[in-house]
């Protein structure tokens, strides 16, 4: 087996321990494979909130990926008849850029309430009201951070439109608006469906 | 006759999203009330005859035109789900005098049915039992669906393909890689995409069928190479027309043996029914693609590795058809609101015709044609990563870039669309081989 998949199995083996531990810990010792996505969804979003607060947990969780990520072998020999092989790869980053593209944050949004695609207006705005009920604080936060600030801009008019009375953001400062969007629909302001446009 | 029940806004809700638990809250004669409901929707008119307790049922069903046609006798049993129904009440259903001669007898039940009472019901072929999951499932297809009584020749959504006499598990009884390129919005790249998926599965050595289910005949004039094809072999019309089998529309496309098409003319719009409810008829079709290209005595048993079928930017009786066969679906959009309605609205068939079948097609995401990386695209994207997250599916990571030359004969292969639809590929195989 090779070094790489050895340290594969390792973090596997790793990852099964710490959630069934996790797990037992909670009382949740009966869970299916298929609940574990949210058990996962659970710690990130308590997760997030500790290593903004508490410096010393979040030193703790850069010291485990620090150790688990792995490192890139950049001196390791490379055999002969793995020549062609890097060669063609080479060949075809060109064609690789041109097609698949990294996958971004966006992609490993997990809905916490589904909706179907035809209740989404397309034509106006993006809703942050629909999305924080789609996806919760935590990923709604990643989603906002991925947005332009054109689009940004775009939803602060709509919370906007339901509070007219809040003080404004500086739509200049993407941190800024961002919060303000959270802020808005966590129900620290007013939601008013009759202000919808 | 009943009075009309639409417009009551707890069988409306209910309708919308029905569920066995809800419909299990309601009193025994309510929901026998959303039962004539439900076929009201189907397009047939009824006759309470509950409190007659003579006619030994408790609902007449007619054909929607002719009054005096009757359709069938409905008996409904409201029971909990380990409250199974028996042989007795099928046996006594058999006997109502509502049911005499051929007319059709459906029992209707929130649970399910004994093997004794599956049994009395198979010694008598106008006895039709609808359990809960199959009542569900019919009520899903009525709701994406439009019974005929809008047109003079009449029509109603039948509930025979739902019932116990129907085995949706021997339907598409193979394992198979079929997939629709679907999006109910025209000019997203759909006859384009099949065109060059089946391309770029031939590079890897797959052999795929094309079926061209669109009645502009796009997808057929670019690989046949013709405007109008003057060759004198028959087109998918033909088999509606029922000339023809589906195994002798089968072309060869290219000298390899890897590209083959059904293709079709604009002659096939003449037979589409539009989103007209025809379950019997949809199930054949199904049933007959099955038949050809996978079972062991098919003509093509299993000679193809992929079926990719194109259809029209509609939600016509053919992306029904390819809804129904199909395993998988890919939305090509372009990033613009008309696209999102598009895949909406196809997402919501799929899901009609699943209800049919069993089982909905998989969507293994929307792909995002005419790329260019420019700020207004740059813009939407993440919005549009967003909604199918929301919807509980995805973008592919690839995109189709622009491409001027994507339709010119000459140099396709060689452009710089098609070595995207290289990585579709292998995005669709990672995809299918994880399910």
């Amino acid at each position: 087996m090779s070094t790489a998949t050895s340290n594969q199995s390792a973090i596997q083996e790793r990852s099964g321990q710490a959630t069934k531990k996790l797990c037992q810990a909670l009382g949740y010792s009966s869970l299916k494979s298929t609940d574990l996505k949210y058990v996962a969804l659970a710690l990130a979003e308590v997760g997030a909130e500790e290593v903004i607060n508490n410096p010393h947990f979040a030193q703790k969780v850069k010291a485990i990926l620090d150790e688990i990520v792995p490192k890139k072998e950049l001196n390791a020999p490379r055999s002969t008849s793995n020549r062609a092989k890097h060669q063609k790869q080479k060949d075809n980053t060109a064609t690789i850029q041109k097609g698949r593209q990294k996958k971004s944050l966006l992609d490993n949004l997990v809905p916490l309430k589904p909706i179907d695609m035809r209740i989404i207006n397309p034509y106006s705005s993006p809703d942050p009201y629909l999305l924080h009920e789609v996806f919760g604080s935590v990923q709604l936060a990643i989603a906002l951070r991925e947005f332009t600030m054109h689009t940004l801009r775009e939803m602060v008019g709509v919370v906007e439109t339901q509070n007219p009375d809040l003080p404004k953001p500086n739509k200049r400062n993407k941190d800024s608006i961002v919060q303000f969007i959270l802020e808005a629909v966590e129900n620290k302001h007013t939601y008013n469906p009759s202000a919808q446009i | 006759m009943l009075t009309n029940l639409q417009g009551n806004p707890l069988f409306d809700s209910l309708y919308a999203n029905p569920t066995l638990h809800e419909m299990l809250k309601l009193a025994p004669r309510s929901f026998e009330k959303f039962v004539t409901y439900i076929f009201h929707k189907a397009g047939f008119t009824t006759s309470d005859v509950a409190l007659r307790f003579i006619r030994g049922v408790d609902i007449e069903i007619y054909h929607p035109i002719i009054s005096r046609q009757k359709s069938g006798g409905i008996e409904i049993k409201r029971y909990n789900p380990d409250h199974l129904v028996g042989a007795p009440t099928v046996q006594k259903l058999m006997g109502a005098p509502a049911v005499r001669g051929n007319t059709p007898a459906y029992l209707i039940t929130t649970s399910n049915f004994n093997n004794p009472a599956i049994q009395m019901a198979n010694t008598n072929n106008k006895v039709r039992l609808i359990n809960g999951e199959q009542w569900l499932r019919y009520i899903e297809y009525i709701s994406g669906s439009v019974p005929k009584q809008t047109v003079k020749q009449g029509g109603f959504i039948s509930p025979d393909a739902f019932s116990h006499s129907f085995d949706i598990k021997n339907i598409k009884p193979f394992q198979t890689k079929v997939i629709v390129i679907g999006n109910n919005k025209g000019g997203v790249g759909k006859s384009t995409t099949a065109e060059y998926l089946a391309h770029a599965f031939a590079q890897s050595g797959k052999r795929t069928l094309l079926i061209d289910f669109d009645p502009q005949a796009n997808l057929s004039d670019r690989i046949l190479g013709l405007s109008t094809d003057v060759s004198g072999l028959p087109h998918l019309e033909d088999y509606f027309f029922k000339t023809v089998n589906l195994d002798q529309l089968v072309r060869q496309v290219d000298p390899n043996g890897k590209i083959y098409i059904i293709p079709s003319s604009p002659e096939l719009g003449k037979v589409d029914a539009g989103s007209f409810g025809q379950p019997l008829q949809e199930i054949e079709f199904v049933r007959d693609f099955y038949r050809t290209f996978y079972s062991a005595s098919g003509v093509y048993s299993n000679f193809f590795d992929w079926v990719i079928i194109d259809t029209p930017p509609a939600i016509s009786m053919f992306t029904r058809l390819a809804l129904a066969t199909s395993n998988f679906i890919i939305a090509p959009i372009r990033l613009r609101p008309s696209s999102l309605r598009g895949t909406g609205n196809m997402i919501n068939a799929a899901r009609t015709m699943g209800a049919l079948v069993g089982e909905a097609p998989k969507l293994i995401g929307g792909l995002v044609t005419h790329w260019n990386d420019d700020a207004a695209s740059n813009d939407n994207l993440p919005q549009y990563i967003t909604y199918f997250r929301a919807s509980q599916s995805k973008l592919l990571s690839t995109k189709i870039p622009l491409d001027v030359t994507i339709e010119k004969a000459a140099n396709r292969l060689a452009s710089k669309a098609f070595a995207a639809y290289i990585e579709v590929v292998k995005e669709i195989e990672e995809y299918v081989n994880g399910n």
